[in-house]
């Protein structure tokens, strides 16, 4: 049984990082991290200077076809140790809109926490949900705040680096300990505003120059691709063959993404009328005030009204009632006003 | 309007403000009154006949985050609400006075704050009245997050929400003195008072959201006030709004940046004031600041109050002339306007069926009868200029006050309901609670959380029958629940909780 567990460890810690975090295959969704030269065409995108020290050359990935997959870059940073100081070089890779992905180490290396110790398996896991955290709740206080009793190390002009013992109110499910500074380090490094806000301006002009496609965007399963092309289609128009990731994306997106998806559905007749109706009926309360708010723009429909009518009879939900009579209330003023067109 | 007479004698606190700008004196004989050797001892008997109005189900007194809350939520459940509010407009704190900053509504896991203040701050995140790095993702999760937010967009919503819900809102109207059976410690009714002079109005349910308590005084409830029953006051703050920001080349300055010291070691403000909340962009070129302290000031005295304006709006020059002269990317501001209202952190507490402590907060206790769940750290603002205050301030705030992610505290019902009362509440800031906890629950999503509380329990009551203070709160917090509070008790009781 031992053997076994031994053989199952050894094998496990084989793998590559690039397979433990694999993603699945979409027309834009990164199918592989794998970079072979042969596949790939590594675009610089643009250099990164964070300190007189230390620059780093962002690059874009496209595929063979030469549709963009993701960005990346090979950090190289001080971390100190008590008494002692080294680099940590690591790759770190963000989407197209600049959100984290993976990172991965260069053969050969491996992190290490105080006193050497190398990281084990669930702590390059731990690392990678703590990196796919925008909101890691450690990165509101100064690092100076989370570590106490720390033996200060100065490297250089630039950067101060200590590690040492956590102060007692960080989480065990925040941390790994013994590595504090290492995993705040490289976490500022993954949402760094400058560096995320020129991947996305990098995107943005790749879409204006027709290099992305938007279909391909709303297709995607990245929902942040989602709400990025839906915050760029707000000046466009919008073409018939986009409405129906409109739907999708009205019902499986949140409430916030389906409100702005709804300024881009033209309510021109009761066919897209009774589309909202049925989405109403399928979605989260969340949304459903919103879906009335987009219906109020449309054409009366006495056999949606009808249903509609059914359809309170039967909810539960207080502030579903509260919506739908209003809604019921205000296309009966209208009806009687005749104050509309009747779809 | 039912045109009836009807004598009402007024006697004492009632109506001191109202009779002072006439020139008349009133009473001091009030004890631990500080400060009133220049008045005098003598008593003016007001009286007069005044037309009855129209009666409600419930009136809610103050229309800031909780009494906006509370009406509005009434109003949804079927009843006829009245909302009197002093200025032209509701949102209190977050409109009138300027600090356009929720604060934090995560515990750094997940949203806290549920029912109809989530689906505020939603709502105006998606009418685009939030900051402009404010996103879901920030403020549902974000722990120690403030969430900054325009006002007139707050203003514009709760209009909105309560025309929706049938609220009759009367702005420019304050409630004056309160009719009331003191042995049964019941309301039976309220005289307003606005441009229409005074009306007397009757109803089945009252709920004080003034941040004063002032209608709760005006009955006779027993309450604690700051300088009186504490050895010091809080300070206020007189917010701002600035134009022309650079916010792209901006420089965050607070709390004892460099630059505030620097400032302060010139000699560039009254006081050596190292506490600064920071200011926080509303919009692409607009900030609100939240900063300058106005020490000493006791917001139940209009003679402090005013003066406090006063000083306020000086101070305010004072944070200009800094951020202009002294921090990158504010070169080229401009002052929009300070807040109409002083931003008031403590006043008056009532003394309720319950009195949320510190040992409740630092210990995470869950109540069977919360109404909702918080995070919030102890803020108790140094209370003078002094490097030693600061200091304490600090070390509290640092050490002592402040709950971990992941963690939260529950806000029991019981701390809305004055001691022994049955149809009177009290939401927001003059709630029921310790020195310590109020300075985490005295701000507006607590505020709001429980302004829907009580709105919804005075509903139940008149439905049901049921008083105040021995409601069904097992019955309230499903309601609750069915209205989007996010209260996770494991257990549920009928009695609330008591001391």
């Amino acid at each position: 049984m031992r053997l076994l567990l031994a053989f199952l460890l050894l094998t496990f810690s084989l793998v590559p990082l690039s397979i433990i975090f694999g993603q699945t295959k979409q027309s834009l969704d990164v199918s592989s991290f794998a970079i072979e030269k042969e596949q790939a065409i590594n675009q610089s995108a643009f250099t990164y200077s964070r300190t007189d020290t230390f620059s780093y050359d962002l690059k874009m990935v496209l595929d063979a076809k030469e549709i963009p997959k993701f960005y990346y870059t090979e950090l190289i940073t001080p971390v100190c140790e008590t008494g002692q100081c080294h680099l940590v070089a690591i790759k770190v890779f963000w989407d197209l809109v600049g959100s984290y992905l993976r990172f991965e180490l260069p053969a050969d290396r491996v992190l290490t926490k105080l006193d050497h110790k190398h990281f084990e398996i669930a702590d390059y896991d731990k690392l990678d949900r703590i990196l796919d955290d925008p909101q890691w709740p450690l990165a509101s206080y100064p690092l100076q705040q989370l570590i106490v009793d720390s033996t200060q190390q100065k490297i250089d002009d630039e950067i101060d680096a200590y590690t040492g013992a956590t102060a007692p109110f960080v989480r065990k499910q925040d941390n790994i300990p013994g590595a504090l500074y290492t995993i705040y380090t490289l976490w500022e490094f993954v949402y760094d505003e400058f560096i995320v806000g020129k991947l996305y301006n990098h995107t943005r002009k790749m879409i204006a120059a027709g290099q992305i496609d938007m279909e391909d965007l709303l297709g995607s399963k990245n929902k942040n691709y989602w709400r990025w092309a839906v915050e760029l289609l707000q000046d466009a128009t919008v073409e018939d063959n986009l409405y129906p990731y409109l739907w999708t994306i009205m019902r499986k997106g949140d409430q916030y993404l389906c409100y702005e998806t709804l300024h881009l559905i033209e309510v021109r007749n009761t066919v897209v009328l009774r589309d909202l109706w049925q989405l109403f009926q399928d979605v989260a309360i969340e949304k459903k005030r919103d879906i009335i708010g987009k219906m109020e723009e449309g054409p009366v429909d006495d056999l949606m009204l009808i249903q509609m009518l059914e359809y309170l009879r039967k909810a539960d939900d207080p502030m579903e009632q509260l919506i739908l009579k209003k809604y019921l209330r205000n296309k009966k003023t209208l009806v009687q006003s005749g104050g509309q067109c009747r779809g | 309007m039912a045109k009836k007479t009807r004598r009402k004698f007024v006697q004492y606190s009632a109506l001191a403000a109202l009779i002072s700008s006439w020139g008349f004196t009133f009473p001091t004989s009030r004890e631990g009154f500080k400060n009133d050797g220049d008045r005098s001892p003598s008593t003016y008997q007001f009286s007069r006949e005044i037309p009855i109005d129209d009666s409600y189900d419930v009136v809610v007194a103050g229309g800031g985050p909780a009494g906006s809350a509370a009406a509005i939520c009434a109003g949804r459940l079927g009843a006829k609400v009245l909302l009197l509010e002093a200025t032209g407009c509701l949102g209190g704190m977050g409109t009138s006075g300027l600090v356009t900053a929720f604060d934090p509504m995560s515990n750094g896991e997940t949203m806290l704050v549920g029912g109809f203040m989530r689906e505020l701050v939603d709502t105006m995140y998606k009418r685009g009245f939030l900051g402009p790095r404010e996103t879901p993702e920030v403020y549902t999760r974000k722990y120690h997050h403030w969430t900054a937010f325009q006002a007139e967009g707050l203003k514009l919503l709760l209009d909105e929400f309560t025309v929706e819900a049938g609220v009759e809102v009367r702005f420019f109207t304050r409630a004056v003195d309160a009719d009331v059976d003191k042995d049964a410690k019941r309301v039976n009714g309220v005289v307003i008072n606005n441009v229409e002079g005074f009306r007397y109005i009757k109803a089945k349910t009252f709920i004080d959201c003034t941040g004063d308590a002032v209608f709760a005084d005006l009955c006779g409830v027993q309450c604690r006030e700051a300088g009186r029953d504490t050895p010091k006051i809080m300070p206020a703050t007189l917010p701002s709004y600035f134009a022309n920001i650079e916010w792209e080349n901006a420089t965050r300055v607070g709390t004892e940046h460099p630059i505030l010291l620097k400032a302060i070691e010139d000699g560039h403000f009254t006081h050596t004031d190292r506490h600064l909340p920071g200011m926080s962009p509303i919009s692409k070129t607009m900030g609100y600041l939240n900063g300058g302290h106005v020490f000493g000031l006791n917001a139940l005295r209009c003679k402090s109050l005013s003066e406090g304006m006063m000083l306020g709006r000086k101070i305010a020059q004072e944070y200009f002339s800094f951020f202009k002269k002294y921090v990158p990317g504010f070169e080229n501001i401009e002052h929009a306007t300070t807040a109409s209202v002083m931003g008031v952190r403590e006043s008056r507490r009532v003394v309720g069926e319950y009195e949320l402590d510190f040992d409740d907060y630092i210990s995470k206790r869950e109540f069977p009868d919360q109404i909702g769940i918080f995070n919030k750290a102890v803020d108790i603002h140094a209370y003078d200029d002094s490097l030693e205050e600061f200091n304490r301030y600090k070390k509290a705030y640092e050490d002592t006050g402040r709950l971990k992610p992941g963690e939260q505290f529950g806000i029991p019902y019981a701390i809305l309901v004055p001691k022994g009362w049955s149809n009177l509440w009290v939401a927001g800031r003059c709630s029921s609670s310790d020195v310590k906890v109020h300075g985490s629950i005295r701000v507006q999503p607590a505020a709001s959380m429980m302004g829907q509380a009580a709105g919804t329990a005075a509903v139940q009551s008149i439905s049901t029958g049921q008083p105040g203070n021995d409601l069904n709160t097992s019955q309230l917090v499903t309601t609750l629940r069915k209205w989007n509070a996010n209260l996770p008790q494991a257990s549920l009781s009928k009695e609330m909780t008591r001391a």
